[in-house]
């Protein structure tokens, strides 16, 4: 046995090693690993040994192969529909760039695709003009991870849901002051194409293509244990904005108003009832509070 | 003199809980022994996987099965996900917790993958000192298996099974022998997996793992994607006659089949036990890697959100 290294040195040079990008050999020549054990490719014996059928780059290219294949179909899961826009090496390399850029550092794969939609914002070229391929994949990849944070974290099933008749109690001169308490599931998202339609292809093996650009407004949650999605115009979507934000029905509708373009105030006149009605059947809130009460 | 076990009990043949198989067992409620879950799959959840865990825990007994401890890293031990560990176990009433001799990461980062330790005496106490402050602040004994390896370091000066032994005796943990890992390791490394087995404290073995692998002609890879093999069973049988019998664990993780074909694997044990030394468990015929996507070790096993 050589000079014995610390157990430290030893693994801070394996990590470098196998999970370089460009292989073993370009880990074992990387500065980084070279810092903790100063070897090159012809001397790795000194650290790992052979065995009769491989040798030590060999064996240690064994772990090198599986950490990005491992990773990858894991993220893969994670992003099925952009994996199927992108193909499947065009996903590789981008999920190689992400993990090298940004390798898990949880105990949990639940975590590894936090911020891959961030990494392709990042890495977007910026000479392509907006709403164009870039930002469909961008969307796709936004969609996929909410739906993977809703289906796995907080979600409504045990805490009971706001119901029509909720509303109904709330006496009329006091209705602009309720406050809606959402389910801990319910997000909002902007996107620039109908991403969660082809998501919904794509897990049902339709082959879709891609979509035009349009405005696509949508509003996700979870009930019974199921990730479930769905469109609204944009004055409801400035008003739950509003509301999940923590403003009162009153203050909402201000909120909302103002985001929205000049006349739109009818808008949400004509239609508050119709969406109490859909939000209590939807199951997006737990309940209505009123100060005081 | 160490109890057998530790006095844990020998819950008989049960089948690692996986996501796939999750409507089969809430609606045909099978006759399985006991589950085996990934810990880090369930220490976060606020959806369907803790939903289900709640309904299974209510039927059968649940053991915890950990990929994260990394009790061989040189990092400061996570004493957040610890605490997760501890809530998810006192929860579950899981009648041990176990993870792998190895590291998963340092700087801070984990791989996902169970990576090898140099065998020698500073790497000995450094794990010894790091299971004892697991074991006192979990409040309970630590299992440790036999992780699947495919390179030896020139930095070892004892064998596997020494440290092993001295590993467990000198921290006074559980261990859990998988099988599969040691046959594999073994192939990878030269070794005679007998001698391995003949080797350990047989009295600190609580668990058994089975599995299946692919073999690439130079080496083994752990991939949990097939049944278990001859020489992998006749192991098994010398493990179970050296230890008296404990709990014995399917593991499937990739391809992974029908649950009724799961469970029939480990029942194969069950068989193999009751009909003594000659007979091996049949073998169906569904093999080689022709029909695999990916050799890739499976030590984590990733849970797919459900949409409408």
């Amino acid at each position: 046995m050589s000079e014995q290294r610390s157990l430290g040195k030893l693994q801070r040079w394996v990590q470098e090693v196998i999970t370089h990008p460009d292989g073993i050999a370009a880990g074992v020549n990387s500065q980084t690993a070279r810092q903790q054990i100063d070897i090159g490719t012809a001397q790795i014996e000194q650290v790992v040994e052979r065995s009769t059928r491989l040798g030590s780059a060999e064996r240690l290219a064994v772990y090198g192969n599986a950490y990005f294949a491992r990773l990858i179909e894991c993220l893969g899961e994670e992003f099925p529909a952009t994996r199927y826009a992108l193909g499947e090496e065009t996903f590789e390399s981008f999920a190689l760039g992400y993990m090298t850029q940004s390798p898990s550092a949880s105990y949990s794969l639940g975590f590894l695709g936090e911020r891959f939609a961030q990494y392709l914002i990042d890495t977007r070229p910026s000479d392509v003009p907006k709403p164009s391929w870039p930002d469909f994949l961008i969307d796709l990849a936004k969609v996929e991870r909410t739906y993977a944070e809703v289906f796995d974290g907080p979600g409504p099933e045990n805490l009971g849901t706001l119901k029509p008749e909720d509303l109904q109690a709330v006496p009329p001169e006091r209705v602009s002051e309720i406050r809606f308490v959402p389910v801990p599931s319910l997000r909002l998202m902007e996107a620039s194409f109908r991403v969660h339609e082809y998501v919904t292809a794509v897990r049902r093996d339709r082959s879709p293509e891609i979509p035009m650009p349009v405005e696509t407004l949508l509003v996700i949650t979870r009930r019974e244990y199921v990730v479930r999605r769905g469109t609204v115009s944009r004055a409801e979507f400035q008003l739950l904005r509003a509301i999940i934000d923590g403003h009162s029905l009153g203050q909402a509708i201000e909120v909302a108003a103002e985001a929205m373009p000049a006349g739109s105030d009818d808008e949400f006149a004509a239609n508050l009832s119709k969406w109490f009605q859909h939000w209590a059947s939807a199951g997006w809130f737990l309940r209505v509070e009123l100060p005081g009460s | 003199m160490t109890e057998a076990r530790l006095g844990l009990p020998d819950l008989g043949f049960g089948v690692g809980l996986r996501t796939t198989h999750y409507p089969h067992i809430l609606k045909n409620k099978p006759d399985v022994d006991w589950f085996e879950i990934i810990s880090e799959n369930y220490m976060d959840s606020g959806g369907r996987p803790r939903h289900v865990l709640e309904q299974i825990v209510e039927q059968y007994k649940v053991v915890m099965h950990g990929v994260s401890l990394s009790i061989g890293s040189t990092d400061p031990l996570d004493f957040d996900y610890l605490a997760k560990l501890r809530a998810l176990a006192d929860w579950t009433k899981a009648a041990w917790i176990s993870d792998h001799v190895c590291w998963t990461g340092v700087n801070g980062l984990n791989g996902h993958d169970l990576l090898p330790l140099p065998y020698n005496e500073e790497t000995l106490q450094h794990v010894v000192s790091r299971i004892k402050t697991v074991q006192d602040f979990l409040e309970r004994p630590l299992v440790l298996e036999n992780p699947t390896t495919y390179v030896t370091f020139t930095d070892s000066t004892m064998s596997e099974w020494d440290f092993v032994t001295r590993m467990a005796e000198e921290s006074d943990c559980g261990l859990l022998l998988d099988v599969n890992n040691v046959y594999v390791s073994c192939f990878n490394h030269d070794l005679d997996p007998e001698d391995f087995i003949r080797s350990l404290p047989h009295e600190r073995i609580v668990q058994f793992h089975l599995a299946g692998h692919t073999d690439c002609g130079t080496h083994i890879i752990d991939t949990h994607d097939n049944f278990v093999v001859d020489k992998v069973w006749e192991l098994y049988r010398l493990a179970h006659k050296l230890t008296g019998g404990v709990s014995t664990l399917l593991e499937w993780d990739a391809q992974i089949p029908d649950f009724d074909v799961v469970h029939g694997e480990v029942l194969k044990a069950r068989d193999l036990i009751r009909d003594g030394d000659t007979a091996l468990p049949k073998r169906a015929a569904r093999d080689t890697a022709a029909d695999r996507s990916a050799t890739v070790p499976q030590p984590a096993v990733f849970v797919a959100a459900e949409v409408e």
